[in-house]
C-alpha cells in the first residue's frame, strides 16, 4: 500500500509525501526485522539457559569422576608402598596381607567422559551458548585433559601389573579379585567413593595356597624394581600440570556447580 | 514560508492509513520472516525424526554388538580356565578336550561398527537433531568408548596367542579352526551369540597327533604364565564391560530390548 501511494506521490511529484512515505517503509521494514531478531534472541536465550544446565549436568559428573580417580589411586598407591615395603624388608605383614596389597597395586580405574553435551555445542558452533567464560574454561580444560587418558595407561601397560598376572596362580588372582577387588560406585555418589579399593578383607583362600602365591611373589627379586616404576609413573601421570589452577581448584572444591 | 508550507503539506496527509499500513508493514515484514523460520523448523523436525530412527537403528546393532562382546568373552574365559586347569592337572580331561580349550582361550572377536548416521551428525553440526538427552549420551558414550578397540587389539597382541600360533603344526590349527572355531553370528541375533564359541564339538585327527600337539603345548614353561595373564586380562575386559559404566550398558540393553 505504502508503496503504490509512494509510486503515486512520484508521480505527482509529491516530495513531502515521498519523504514521509519512504522513511516509513524504512523505518517499517527495520522494524519487522527487529521484532524477529528479538524473537530469535529470546529463543537463543532460552536455549541458552537449557545448555548451560545440561552442561552443568555433566561437569559435575567431572568432578565426582575426578574426585573417584584421585581416590582411586591413593589407594593403589598406599598398596604399592605397602608391598615394595614388605618385598624390601622395611615392614611386616601377613602373606594374605601382601597378597591383597600386591593385586591392589596392579590395578587401574577405567572411565568413560560425560561428553554429548559440549561436543553438540563445539560440532555445531554453538558453544558461545554459554555465557559464563569460567564454565567454558573449565568445561574446555576437562574435556580436552590427557590427565585421565594418561593414568588408564599408564595402569594398562603397567609391567608390574603383567608380571603379578603371569607369576601368581590364576585361581588365586580370581579370589583376591571377588574378594577384595574394586568397589564400584554408582556415579555421583561420594559415599561410595571414599574408599575405593583399600577396604578390609579377606580372600577366603587356604592357608596353603596362600603361602604359595606369597611365596612366589617374595622370590621374585623383579617385582620390587616394577613397583618402583608403578609408583614413579603413577606420580608422574596424574602431578603434571594439565589443566590451569583455577580449573582444579574449582574441581577439588566443587565450586561453579 | 517553507515551513508553513510543510505543514500544511504534513497536515494533509492521511495519518489514520499511513498508521494502519505502518503497523502493517512491520507485522508483514515480521510475519514473513516468523513463516520462514517455521518452515526451516517444520523442515528440521522432520529430519530430527528421520535421523533419530536412523541412529536408534544403528544402536539397537551395537547395543547387539557390546552383548555379544560380553558374551564371547565368557566363552573365552571358560575356556582360558579350562586350559590352565588342564595344564596345571588342577582337572582331568583329555588331550582332545584341552587342546580345544587352549586354543579357544586364544580367540577374540571383532565387529564392524554401525556409526554412520552419528559420524554424519558429528561432521555437520547437526548432533542437535537428535532432541533425546538419553539416546544422546548413549550414542556419544557407545561411540567414544576405546574400550572395545582395547578388548580386540589386547587379544590380538596377547603373548599367549603368539606362543600358541608359533608352536601348533599349521594342520591342527587349521582343523581347530574348522571345527571347533567361531560360529557366525547374524547381527541382531541374541540367541546365537549365547556359547557361539563355547560349543560341543571334536577333531577329525589321529589321537597320536592331538597327544603330541598337547606335548609341545605343555613343554613350553612360559605359556602357562601368557595363560595366567590372557585369563586375568580377559577378567578385567569383562568387569570393564559390564561394570564400569552400568547406565551406558544400561541404556543399549534398553534400546536393544535386551534385559
Amino acid at each position: 500500500m505504502i508503496l503504490r501511494r509512494l509510486s503515486q506521490s512520484l508521480r505527482e511529484q509529491n516530495w513531502t509525501a515521498i519523504w514521509i512515505e519512504f522513511v516509513l517503509l524504512v523505518v517499517g521494514v527495520f522494524l519487522g526485522i527487529q521484532v524477529a531478531n528479538w524473537n530469535e534472541e529470546r529463543v537463543t536465550n532460552k536455549q541458552s539457559g537449557i545448555f548451560t544446565e545440561r552442561l552443568r549436568d555433566d561437569l559435575r559428573v567431572e568432578v565426582w569422576r575426578f574426585t573417584a580417580l584421585n581416590l582411586y589411586y591413593d589407594d593403589v598407591v598406599i598398596n604399592t608402598k605397602r608391598t615394595l615395603d614388605t618385598l624390601e624388608g622395611r615392614s611386616t605383614q601377613s602373606n594374605e596381607a601382601l597378597l591383597i596389597s600386591a593385586y591392589r597395586a596392579t590395578q587401574y580405574s577405567e572411565f568413560i567422559q560425560y561428553r554429548a553435551t559440549f561436543d553438540e555445542l563445539t560440532s555445531t558452533g554453538n558453544i558461545g551458548l554459554i555465557k559464563d567464560p569460567s564454565l567454558r574454561k573449565m568445561a574446555a580444560e576437562i574435556y580436552s585433559t590427557k590427565l585421565f587418558e594418561n593414568v588408564k595407561n599408564e595402569g594398562i601397560n603397567s609391567q608390574y601389573r603383567v608380571a603379578f598376572r603371569m607369576l601368581v596362580p590364576f585361581s588365586v588372582q580370581e579370589a583376591i579379585a571377588n574378594k577384595c577387588g574394586d568397589r564400584p560406585a554408582e556415579i555421583g555418589n561420594y559415599d561410595g567413593i571414599k574408599i575405593p579399593l583399600d577396604y578390609k578383607c579377606t580372600t577366603g583362600l587356604s592357608q596353603q595356597d596362600i603361602d604359595h602365591a606369597a611365596q612366589i611373589l617374595r622370590a621374585h627379586s623383579e617385582l620390587a624394581p616394577l613397583l618402583r616404576l608403578r609408583l614413579a609413573n603413577i606420580y608422574s601421570a596424574t602431578s603434571v600440570q594439565l589443566m590451569s589452577q583455577d580449573v582444579q581448584k574449582s574441581l577439588r572444591s566443587r565450586e561453579k556447580l | 514560508m517553507i515551513l508553513r508550507r510543510l505543514s500544511q503539506s504534513v497536515k494533509e496527509q492521511n495519518w489514520t492509513a499511513i498508521c494502519i499500513e505502518f503497523v502493517l508493514l512491520v507485522s508483514g515484514v515480521f510475519l514473513g520472516i516468523q513463516v520462514a523460520n517455521w518452515n526451516t523448523e517444520r523442515e528440521t523436525r522432520q529430519k530430527s525424526v528421520v535421523f533419530t530412527a536412523r541412529l536408534m537403528a544403528d544402536l539397537k546393532v551395537e547395543a547387539w554388538g557390546y552383548e555379544y562382546l560380553i558374551e564371547y568373552n565368557k566363552d573365552v574365559l571358560a575356556n582360558a580356565r579350562r586350559a590352565l586347569d588342564g595344564l596345571s592337572g588342577e582337572k582331568s580331561m583329555t588331550d582332545e578336550q584341552l587342546l580345544i580349550s587352549a586354543y579357544r582361550a586364544t580367540q577374540f572377536t571383532s565387529q564392524d561398527r554401525r556409526r554412520a548416521t552419528f559420524d554424519e551428525l558429528v561432521s555437520t553440526g547437526t548432533i542437535g537433531l537428535i532432541t533425546g538427552q538419553r539416546l544422546r549420551e548413549t550414542a556419544t558414550g557407545v561411540y567414544s568408548t576405546t574400550l572395545i578397540d582395547q578388548t580386540m587389539n589386547e587379544a590380538k597382541q596377547s603373548e599367549y596367542r603368539l606362543l600358541f600360533r608359533k608352536r601348533l603344526p599349521a594342520q591342527i590349527q587349521q582343523e581347530l579352526l574348522e571345527k571347533c572355531g567361531d560360529r557366525i553370528v547374524e547381527p541382531l541375533d541374541y540367541v546365537g551369540i549365547v556359547h557361539s564359541l563355547d560349543y560341543p564339538c571334536t577333531l577329525d585327527l589321529p589321537a597320536e597327533k592331538i597327544s603330541t600337539a598337547v606335548q609341545a603345548l605343555r613343554s613350553q614353561p612360559a605359556l602357562v604364565p601368557a595363560l595366567q595373564l590372557r585369563f586375568a586380562d580377559i577378567g578385567t575386559v569383562l568387569a570393564n564391560l559390564q561394570n564400569y559404566n552400568t547406565s551406558l550398558l544400561n541404556n543399549l540393553r534398553e534400546i536393544g530390548g535386551h534385559k
